[in-house]
C-alpha cells in the first residue's frame, strides 16, 4: 500500500513518525497538479492500493480521479481548523483499514455497438430529434403508434401566442425528416419491449397494417362502416396531410371488416413484429391528456357541448359549432389533490389561445375563462393583456364548482367569483376544459425507468449533475414536462445532443460506482426490498435474478443500507470497508460525523476556510448520501469509543438523490429508540439538513455533541 | 481411627436435565450428617424478559426447558389471554390440551423406557452394563425399540401439526392459535393417536408384568428408604379428575385429605418461595403452612408435584383405561394417598394411557377443525396468570404489563422447582440411610440415583446407548482437605 | 472393542435449555445409524460419563464435540475449554452455542440485577432477610459448599474457545445434524469455520406471495390482526426477521402462521443482524416520505415494540455493541 502525502508548501503539518506498518510506504509529494505526480499515483494504482492526503476530496478528485484512491482530508478539516496532527494519522488508518477491507472497483464500460438510435414518437419534438441525429450522420428508427406523424401539433389549428398556423413549423420540419436517408419512418408502430443497456439495445417493435404509398382512392373511406366521433368525425381509415402519403387505418377502431382491402388489395390488416438494434433511446411521446371524465362535476362526457380543448379547437377551426357564449375552464382537475395535484404549466396560455382564436373568428362571441392563478409567464404576460383588454374576453377568478345543463340545453357554470366575492352562474352554450396532462408511464415502465408516476418526470438529464452514469435513454419534448412549441424547438438539442455524442463514441464509461448484488446470498425467490428503496429504478429483476442497472445507479448506497443480508454492497462503499475505516478512526470520546459529499461535507470545508472553531476529537467520514449510512456504521462508531454520532445531510428536499435524507432519518429515528434499550443516550445520536453554506451550523452541532456526557 | 470429617461430592449429577451436583457430609461415625442436592444454573428470565412485549412470551417461555417446552407454551399462552383480556376460542383450547397430551406421550415414554424401565425391567442387582435400554430390548425384545421410537416421533409429529414446531413451540397468541389445523391434518392426528392408545396399554402391561408382578420389585417401591409424607398439589376438572390443561389446582394432605383448592390465579395466596445460599434454585412451599425446613409430615409446607402427586390429589383419571389403571394402582399399594417415591414411575405409565386416550377423544371432537382459532384483542388488562401440568409438575406464568402490553414484571414457578425439597429430602434420606459407618461403594450410588431420578428431574432420555449407571466419583476427604480415598464407578 | 475404531462422539452442555439434546434424538431412527459408526462418551445430559472422565482422556482424544448452550457461568466456561483440549473437532451447536441464542437477551442486565429479581423481588419470592445463593458457602456445622460464578453477560461459544463448524437454528433441525454427521463420519469435511447453513436468507425458501411494490404501511403486532397464510408477513406490517436470516429451517414459523425470529442467524455479510433488520424496516415503513414530518417519524418508529428484543431474539450477544451498557460499567 502507498500512501502520498501533499503538504502544500508547509501548510498542513503532519505529525512525527508517521509509520502504518512493513507493507505501507509513504511518498512526499511536492506538487498535485504535474504531470509527473498523475503519472507516478497512476503507476502506483496498477500495482497497489493507494491513500492519498491532502486536501477536502472535492480537489483531490479534480486531479485523480480513479474511485480506487482513499483521499483523507488533512487540509480544510485538520491544519485549517488548527486541530493537532495527530488526527491525521488516525484518518488515515481509517483509510488504509478501509482500503484493507475493499474489494477493487471496476467501473463498467459500455461498448457502443449499434450507431443507431430508436425515437419514439413521431410529434414535433421526436421529428425535430430524429432530424438532428440524421443530419449527424446516424442511422434513425423513427417510430409512431397513430398512423400518420405530427402529433398533437398536427391537429391543432393554430399555435399560441401569435396563431400561427402549425403548417408554419411542421411542413418543413416533416419534408426535411422524411427526405433523409438515415431516417427510417414506421407508423402504427410501438414498442413492445426494450431489454440492453446503452450502445446496444434491443427493441422489440409491434407494427401494425402497412403503408402503401401514394394510393389514395376514396372509395376505400367511403366503404369503411366505422365512423369515428373522436375530436371531429372521420371514418377508421383516413388520411391526414403530414406524413406518409397514404391512408392510414386507426386500428383502435378498426373492426377488421375488410371492406377497404377489397377497394386497395395492397392494404394489410395484420400485424407483424420486428426486432430492431440501437446503441440509444429518446422518449418524445408527447402530451397525455388527463381523462376530463373524471371530473364527474363537469359533465364531460354526459352533456353534450362540453368539450376539451384540443375537441374544441378541431370542431371551432372546422366550423362544426358556432356557439354564442363560451366559459373556458383554466386548471380544470390541476393543482386538485382529487385529480392532478400539480400545475401543468401550459394550460393556462392554451385557454388563451382558445380565447383568442374564439374572437378572431366570430368577435361577437361571449368569451369568460375562469382562472385561479395566471400563469403567464416571460413573454405571456403581453399575450393575456392582449387578450384581456384588446379582445374583450373576461376573466373570472375561481374554479368552478359544477356544470349544469338546463332545461333549453344550455350550460350552466357554477363558480365563486372570488374578486367580486359572491357566487355567480353563468349561462353559456359551451364549455371548454383545460385539462392537465400525465406522463407516459407505459413507456417509462418498459424501458425501466422509474418515475414514480411523478410528472414532470425528474428523467432529464440536465437534474442530473456531471458525476452520473452516461445513459442511452433520453426524452425531448413535452414527454418530460409540458412545454409549448417554441420552447420544444429551443431546447430540441438536448436529446440529441447527448445521443450524439454516446454514438460518436466507441464506448463509454462509468464515473460512479455502482452498487452490487452477490447472488450467493441473494436468491432467486428474493426479498425485493432494494427495488422499492431505489429512487432510479435501477435495482430491478432480470429474470429471477435482482440485478442493479450499471447505466441507470447513481451510486447514493441507499440499497446497500437496506439490504438487511448483506448481499447489496456499494462498491467503494462496502459495509465490510465502512466498519474497517470506522474501527481504524475512531479513538475513545470522538465524534464521529457522516457526512454527505453534496450539502454536509462541503460545509465542514467551509468551517475550514473560515478558520472556525470545533473539538478535535470531530471525525468526518465522507459518503454519497447520508442514505448510504447503516445502523451497523453508527453502533459501529459507539462500539469503537465514540461519544456521539452525527448524521449530516442535504436539506429535506434537495438531497441529490431525492429521498436519501429522509430514508436515514427514519433510520436514525428508529436507532435512537434501540440505542436508549442499549444504555446509550439517544440524544448523542443526531441527524441534521447542513446545507454546504451552513459552516456554522456545523461547527455548533458537533460542539454540541461533544459537550454531551460520555457513556462508559 | 483419627478425627476425620468427611465430604462427599457427586460432580456432575446426570441423566436430568440441568447442571446439578450432591455434597453429602459425614460425620465422626462415619453417617451422613447433612446432604445438600444444588442445582448450579441460573439463567434469569425474569428479568430480561422485561421490557419484551407480552404476545412474544409464547415464543421465548419455551426456551425456558427444551425438553418440556410445550407446557411453557401453554402456560404462556394462556397468561397472555389474560393480559390483553381475551379468551382463547373453544377450538383453540381443545388444539392446545391436543397438543399438551401430545407432549406428555413423548416425554413420558422416553423416560420410562430409557431411564426408569432398566431399574425395573432388568433389575436394580443387574449387571451394570445391562441396566439401560439395550439390556430392556435385550429382556423385552427388539420390536420396542422400534415401537418406542415409532411412538415418540408420533407424539412429536402431534405436536408440530397443531403448534408448529415439538421443540419449541410457536403458535399460540393471545386469544387463541395463529393456525387452525385442516382436515387432512385432522386424519393423520387421528391416525397417529390409535397407535398412541395401544403403545399406552402395552406399556401399562410391561410395567405389570415385569414390575408389579415381581415381589422384589414391589418391596422396593413400597420400602421405606424412599418415602415421604407430604402435602399433594396436580390440578384437577371439575369432576376432580386429573386434567393436564385447566382446571382447578388441588392440595391433598399427607392423610390424602383436600387440604386446599384454587384457581391458578390465586396461587399467590398458597405459595411461596424460600431461599437458600447454597443452591440457584429456590424453594416454593404452601404459604399457609409456613416453611419449616427440608422435612416432611403435615406441619411442613413442602409439597410434591408431578405424576404420582397428580393423581393423589385427584380421584380418578377422566378417561375409561387409565382409570382402571388408576384404580388398580392403589389397590395393589394399599390405598391412596401413596407415598413411595418410586411409585412415581407406576403414576406415569398412567399418564401416558390417559393422555393417549385424552388425544384421541380430542381429535375426534368435530369442533376440532373449526377455523374459528383465535379472538383478537381490543384491550389491555396489564396482568396475567396461565398454569398447566406440565410433565413434571404443576407451572406457573404470572406477567404484568405497562398499558401497551409490555412485560415489566415476571413471576414463573417451574414444574420440577415444586420439587426442589422434595429432591433434597429423598437424596438425603437415601443417603441417610445407605451410607453408614464410612461405607460407600457401587450398589449405594445407584441407589442415591434412583431417588432423584424418580421426579424425573426435567429431563427425558435418549433411546440409545446407556452404560447402565451413572458414573460417580466420590472423593473423600480428611479434615486436613487432603484426598483420602477415592471411589469411582464409571467405564 | 474389535474391528474398525468408532468414532468418539461427545455433547457438552453449556447454558442451555436441553433442546439441543432432544434435536439430536430427534432424527429418530437414524440415531440407530449413527451408533453404528459411532460411540458416545460424554454427554452428561443423557448419559452418565462424568466430567472426570474426560479430564483423564487424552488431548484430542474425543473426534467431535458438539457443544450447545452459550457461556454464561464459570462451569460453563471450564467445560467448554475442557472439551475444546479433549477434542480435534469442536462444533457450536445450536443457536446458544453459535450466537448465544435467547438466553443472549440477558446482556441487557446483569447479575446483580438478576439476583435481585430472582431472589428478592419475584412475587412469589418470600425473602425478608435478602439471602442471596453465594459462590462459596459454609453452613452452621462448618459444610462448605461451591456453586459457579455467574457472569455479567452471556457469551457465544466462539469467544471463549476456537470452534470449528457451526451448526445454528434453535434447535438445530435433523436434516442439518445428519448433515453434520455424515460430513463428519466420511471425513468430507468443509474448511475451518464453516456455519453449516444456507447462504441465502429465508425469504428464498417462503413460499408466501410478496407484493409488487415493498413497503410498510402500518406496523402490526402480531395479535393484533388476523393473519393472511398467504401473503408475506412483512407486507402485513408484521415484524419478520426473514430477510435478514439464513435459509434452511423450512420457515417452520412462517409455516405455522407466526414471522420469524432469526434464530439460523445472520448470513455471511451480516456484522449485527439486528441492526441491519432495523434499516430494512425503518427504510420500506412509510413511503413516500418526502411528505412526513418530524412528529410522524417519530410517531412511527414508536411502532417498533421492544427493537431491541425483536431483532436481536438470538444474536445480542455477538452484535457489535454485544450488551447493554451498564451505568458506570
Amino acid at each position: 500500500m502507498k500512501v502520498f502525502l501533499y503538504d502544500f508548501g508547509g501548510e498542513i503539518k503532519y505529525p512525527e513518525n508517521l509509520d502504518f506498518g512493513k507493507d505501507v510506504e509513504i511518498i512526499r509529494l511536492k506538487d498535485i497538479s504535474t504531470e509527473e505526480t498523475r503519472r507516478t499515483v497512476e503507476k502506483a494504482l496498477k500495482t497497489d492500493k493507494v491513500v492519498f492526503v491532502g486536501p477536502s476530496h472535492r480537489i483531490s478528485e479534480r486531479f485523480f480521479s480513479d474511485p480506487n484512491i482513499k483521499f483523507v482530508n488533512a487540509r480544510e478539516h485538520v491544519a485549517w481548523v488548527g486541530h493537532n496532527p495527530e488526527k491525521i494519522r488516525d484518518l488515515v488508518q481509517g483509510s488504509i483499514d478501509k482500503l484493507r477491507n475493499s474489494n477493487k472497483i471496476e467501473n463498467k464500460r459500455f461498448l457502443i455497438k449499434h450507431k443507431s438510435a430508436l425515437v419514439i414518437g413521431a410529434g414535433i419534438a421526436g421529428l425535430e430529434t430524429a432530424r438532428q441525429i440524421a443530419n449527424s450522420g446516424y442511422k434513425v428508427y423513427l417510430i409512431e403508434k397513430k398512423p400518420f406523424v405530427g402529433g398533437l401539433v398536427a391537429r391543432l389549428d393554430r399555435l399560441y401566442p401569435a396563431g400561427t398556423p402549425n403548417s408554419h413549423i411542421l411542413y418543413p420540419l416533416i419534408n426535411e425528416v422524411v427526405s433523409n436517408p438515415n431516417v427510417e419512418v414506421l407508423v402504427n408502430t410501438e414498442m413492445e419491449k426494450a431489454e440492453g443497456t446503452v450502445g446496444d439495445y434491443a427493441v422489440k417493435l409491434k407494427i401494425k397494417g402497412n403503408v402503401v404509398e401514394g394510393k389514395l382512392p376514396k372509395k376505400c373511406e367511403e366503404v369503411c362502416p366505422v365512423e369515428v366521433v373522436d375530436k371531429i368525425p372521420r371514418k377508421a381509415i383516413y388520411y391526414q396531410p403530414t406524413y406518409p402519403e397514404s391512408y392510414g387505418i386507426d386500428f383502435d377502431a378498426c373492426t377488421k371488416c375488410g371492406n377497404c382491402v377489397k377497394v386497395m388489395p395492397e392494404l394489410s390488416l395484420g400485424e407483424t413484429e420486428r426486432t430492431i438494434h440501437v446503441g440509444a433511446i429518446v422518449v418524445a411521446t408527447g402530451l397525455k391528456g388527463y381523462d376530463a371524465k373524471r371530473i364527474v362535476e363537469y359533465g364531460y362526457g354526459r352533456y353534450p357541448n362540453v368539450y376539451t380543448k384540443l375537441e374544441f379547437e378541431r370542431r371551432f377551426a372546422n366550423g362544426l359549432i358556432k356557439p354564442k357564449s363560451v366559459v373556458i375552464v383554466n386548471c380544470a382537475g390541476s393543482r386538485d389533490k382529487n385529480h392532478l395535484p400539480y400545475c401543468s404549466r401550459v394550460c393556462c396560455m392554451l385557454g388563451l389561445k382558445a380565447a383568442k382564436l374564439i374572437k378572431d373568428t366570430a368577435p361577437e362571441t361571449e368569451v369568460y375563462v375562469n382562472y385561479i392563478d395566471m400563469r403567464s409567464y416571460g413573454i405571456f404576460e403581453e399575450f393575456y393583456n392582449i387578450v384581456r383588454e384588446t379582445y374583450g374576453v373576461k376573466f373570472v377568478q375561481g374554479r368552478p364548482s359544477e356544470i349544469l345543463q338546463d332545461a333549453d340545453g344550455k350550460l350552466v357554470v357554477r363558480c365563486e367569483d372570488i374578486l367580486l366575492d359572491k357566487n355567480i352562474e353563468m349561462k353559456v352554450d359551451c364549455v371548454v376544459l383545460m385539462t392537465g396532462f400525465v406522463p407516459d408511464k407505459e413507456s417509462f415502465d418498459k424501458l425501466g425507468i422509474y418515475t414514480a408516476g411523478a410528472y414532470p418526470v425528474e428523467y432529464v438529464n440536465s437534474t442530473y449533475s456531471i458525476d452520473s452514469n452516461p445513459r442511452g435513454i433520453f426524452i425531448a419534448g413535452s414527454a418530460g414536462y409540458p412545454k409549448d412549441v417554441a420552447e420544444i424547438l429551443i431546447n430540441a438539442a438536448n436529446a440529441p445532443g447527448g445521443v450524439i455524442e454516446i454514438l460518436s463514441k466507441d464506448y463509454v464509461e462509468n464515473k460512479t460506482p455502482t452498487a452490487k448484488i452477490d447472488s450467493r446470498i441473494c436468491s432467486e425467490n428474493n426479498c425485493r426490498i432494494c427495488i422499492t428503496a431505489c429512487p432510479y429504478g435501477a435495482v430491478h429483476m432480470k429474470g429471477e435474478e435482482v440485478v442493479v442497472n450499471e447505466e441507470v445507479c447513481m451510486g447514493c448506497g441507499i440499497c446497500t443500507a437496506t439490504c438487511a443480508a448483506g448481499a447489496n454492497q456499494l462498491q467503494g462503499f462496502e459495509e465490510k470497508g465502512m466498519l474497517a475505516q470506522i474501527g481504524g478512526m475512531t479513538k475513545k470520546g470522538d465524534v464521529i460525523a457522516f457526512m454527505c459529499k453534496w450539502s454536509s461535507y462541503n460545509a465542514a470545508d467551509k468551517a475550514g476556510q473560515e478558520r472556525l472553531t470545533y473539538p478535535e476529537n470531530v471525525k468526518i467520514i465522507r459518503v454519497p448520501c447520508t442514505g448510504r449510512v447503516s445502523a451497523q456504521m453508527i453502533l459501529k462508531s459507539y462500539e469503537s469509543g465514540a461519544k456521539a454520532v452525527l448524521v449530516a445531510g442535504c436539506p429535506p428536499d434537495a438531497c441529490h438523490y431525492f429521498t436519501g435524507n429522509f430514508k436515514a432519518r427514519k433510520r436514525i429515528t428508529a436507532l435512537k429508540a434501540m440505542l436508549s434499550q442499549f444504555g446509550i443516550d439517544p440524544e448523542t445520536l443526531a441527524i441534521e439538513w447542513i446545507g454546504k453554506d451552513e459552516s456554522k451550523k456545523f461547527a455548533e452541532t458537533v460542539t454540541r455533541l461533544n459537550g454531551l456526557k460520555q457513556q462508559k | 481411627m483419627t478425627e476425620k470429617k468427611k465430604q462427599i461430592t457427586i460432580n456432575p449429577v446426570t441423566r436430568l436435565e440441568g447442571h446439578a451436583k450432591i455434597d453429602i457430609f459425614l460425620n465422626d461415625e462415619g453417617n451422613v450428617e447433612d446432604a445438600y442436592f444444588q442445582v448450579i444454573e441460573l439463567r434469569g428470565f425474569e428479568k430480561f424478559c422485561q421490557g419484551r412485549p407480552a404476545e412474544e412470551m409464547p415464543r421465548i417461555a419455551p426456551h425456558i426447558c427444551g425438553v418440556c417446552p410445550n407446557p411453557h407454551h401453554m402456560a404462556s399462552g394462556k397468561a397472555v389471554d389474560m393480559v390483553f383480556g381475551v379468551e382463547a376460542t373453544e377450538t383453540a383450547k381443545k388444539l392446545r390440551e391436543l397438543s399438551l397430551c401430545a407432549h406428555y406421550v413423548h416425554s413420558h415414554i422416553a423416560h420410562f423406557y430409557a431411564l426408569a424401565g432398566p431399574d425395573f425391567i432388568v433389575g436394580p442387582a443387574a449387571p451394570a452394563k445391562d441396566r439401560n435400554i439395550i439390556g430392556v430390548i435385550n429382556k423385552v425384545g427388539v420390536k420396542i425399540g422400534g415401537d418406542v421410537i415409532q411412538a415418540r416421533a408420533y407424539a412429536q409429529k402431534i405436536q408440530a401439526i397443531i403448534s408448529g414446531r415439538a421443540t419449541h413451540p410457536i403458535n399460540n397468541l393471545p386469544g387463541g392459535l395463529a393456525k387452525p389445523i385442516t382436515a387432512e391434518e385432522q386424519k393423520e392426528i387421528e391416525r397417529m393417536s390409535k397407535t398412541l392408545v395401544d403403545f399406552g396399554k402395552f406399556t401399562l402391561q410391561i410395567f405389570e408384568d415385569a414390575v408389579v408382578k415381581n415381589k422384589a420389585y414391589a418391596d422396593i417401591i413400597t420400602g421405606d428408604i424412599y418415602r415421604h409424607r407430604t402435602y399433594y398439589m396436580g390440578t384437577v376438572d371439575k369432576n376432580n379428575k386429573v386434567n393436564f390443561y385447566d382446571g382447578a389446582i388441588r392440595v391433598v394432605d399427607p392423610e390424602g385429605k383436600e387440604y386446599e383448592k384454587f384457581r391458578g390465579e390465586k396461587y399467590l395466596d398458597h405459595i411461596a418461595e424460600h431461599v437458600e445460599p447454597w443452591t440457584y434454585l429456590k424453594f416454593p412451599y404452601l404459604k399457609n403452612k409456613g416453611w419449616k425446613g427440608i422435612v416432611d409430615g403435615k406441619e411442613s409446607g413442602v409439597y410434591r408435584v408431578a405424576p404420582l402427586a397428580r393423581l393423589n390429589a385427584a380421584d380418578g383419571m377422566a378417561t375409561p383405561l387409565a382409570d382402571e389403571a388408576y384404580q388398580k394402582m392403589y389397590e395393589t399399594l394399599g390405598g391412596k394417598p401413596v407415598h413411595a417415591t418410586l411409585a412415581m414411575h407406576w403414576a406415569r405409565v398412567i399418564e401416558i394411557m390417559y393422555a393417549a386416550e385424552r388425544i384421541k377423544e380430542l381429535v375426534e371432537d368435530p369442533q376440532i377443525t373449526d377455523t374459528d382459532v383465535r379472538n383478537i384483542p381490543t384491550d389491555v388488562v396489564g396482568v396475567g396468570i396461565g398454569q398447566v401440568e406440565a410433565p413434571r409438575g404443576t407451572l406457573f406464568h404470572h406477567y404484568w404489563t405497562d398499558d401497551d402490553g409490555m412485560i415489566t414484571k415476571l413471576n414463573i414457578l417451574v414444574a420440577t422447582g415444586n420439587n426442589n425439597a422434595a429432591i433434597c429430602m429423598s437424596v438425603k434420606r437415601a443417603a441417610e440411610k445407605l451410607i453408614k459407618n464410612w461405607k460407600v461403594d457401587d450398589g449405594i450410588l445407584n441407589m442415591i440415583e434412583m431417588a432423584f431420578r424418580a421426579y424425573d428431574p426435567c429431563f427425558a432420555c435418549a433411546t440409545h446407548t446407556l452404560p447402565g449407571h451413572m458414573p460417580l466419583e466420590i472423593r473423600i476427604f480428611d479434615s486436613g482437605k487432603n484426598l483420602y480415598k477415592t471411589i469411582s464407578r464409571y467405564e | 472393542m474389535t474391528g474398525k475404531e468408532k468414532l468418539k462422539i461427545a455433547i457438552c452442555r453449556g447454558c442451555t435449555c436441553s433442546g439441543c439434546d432432544i434435536a439430536i434424538l430427534d432424527i429418530h431412527e437414524r440415531l440407530l445409524k449413527v451408533i453404528e459408526k459411532a460411540d458416545i462418551v460424554y454427554a452428561p445430559t443423557i448419559m452418565d460419563a462424568k466430567n472426570a472422565d474426560v479430564e483423564k482422556m487424552k488431548d484430542r482424544e474425543i473426534d467431535v464435540c458438539f457443544y450447545h448452550g452459550a457461556v454464561r457461568d464459570s462451569d460453563n466456561e471450564e467445560l467448554a475449554r475442557l472439551l475444546r483440549k479433549k477434542s480435534k473437532i469442536m462444533i457450536a451447536f445450536g443457536a446458544c452455542a453459535c450466537f448465544g441464542g435467547i438466553f443472549g437477551l440477558a446482556n441487557t442486565t446483569n447479575r446483580k440485577e438478576i439476583f435481585e429479581e430472582v431472589y428478592k423481588n419475584t412475587a412469589s419470592t418470600d425473602n425478608p432477610e435478602g439471602i442471596m445463593p453465594q459462590t462459596e458457602y459454609a453452613d452452621k456445622k462448618g459444610h462448605t459448599m461451591t456453586l459457579p460464578e455467574i457472569y455479567d453477560s452471556v457469551y457465544p461459544l466462539n469467544e471463549k474457545v476456537a470452534v470449528d463448524y457451526y451448526i445454528p437454528l434453535c434447535p438445530p433441525i435433523p436434516d442439518q445434524i445428519m448433515t453434520g454427521l455424515a460430513a463428519i463420519t466420511s471425513g468430507n469435511l468443509p474448511p475451518k469455520g464453516t456455519i453449516l447453513a444456507s447462504e441465502k436468507t429465508l425469504c428464498s425458501e417462503c413460499e408466501r406471495t410478496r407484493s409488487q411494490v415493498r413497503k410498510i404501511g402500518k406496523i402490526h403486532r402480531p395479535h393484533e390482526i388476523e393473519i393472511d397464510q398467504e401473503k408475506c408477513m412483512l407486507d402485513q406490517g408484521l415484524l419478520c426477521m426473514g430477510p435478514a436470516t439464513r435459509a434452511g429451517c423450512g420457515t417452520i414459523c412462517v409455516k405455522a402462521n407466526v414471522p420469524c425470529r432469526g434464530c439460523n442467524g445472520p448470513t455471511s455479510q451480516e456484522y449485527d443482524q439486528g441492526a441491519n433488520m432495523l434499516s430494512l424496516v425503518a427504510t420500506i415503513y412509510g413511503i413516500p416520505e418526502e411528505s412526513l414530518t418530524e412528529e410522524d417519524v417519530k410517531k412511527a418508529m414508536k411502532e417498533i415494540k421492544d427493537p431491541l428484543g425483536t431483532f436481536y431474539r438470538y444474536t445480542l450477544p455477538t452484535s457489535i455493541l454485544k450488551r447493554k451498557r451498564m451505568d458506570g460499567k
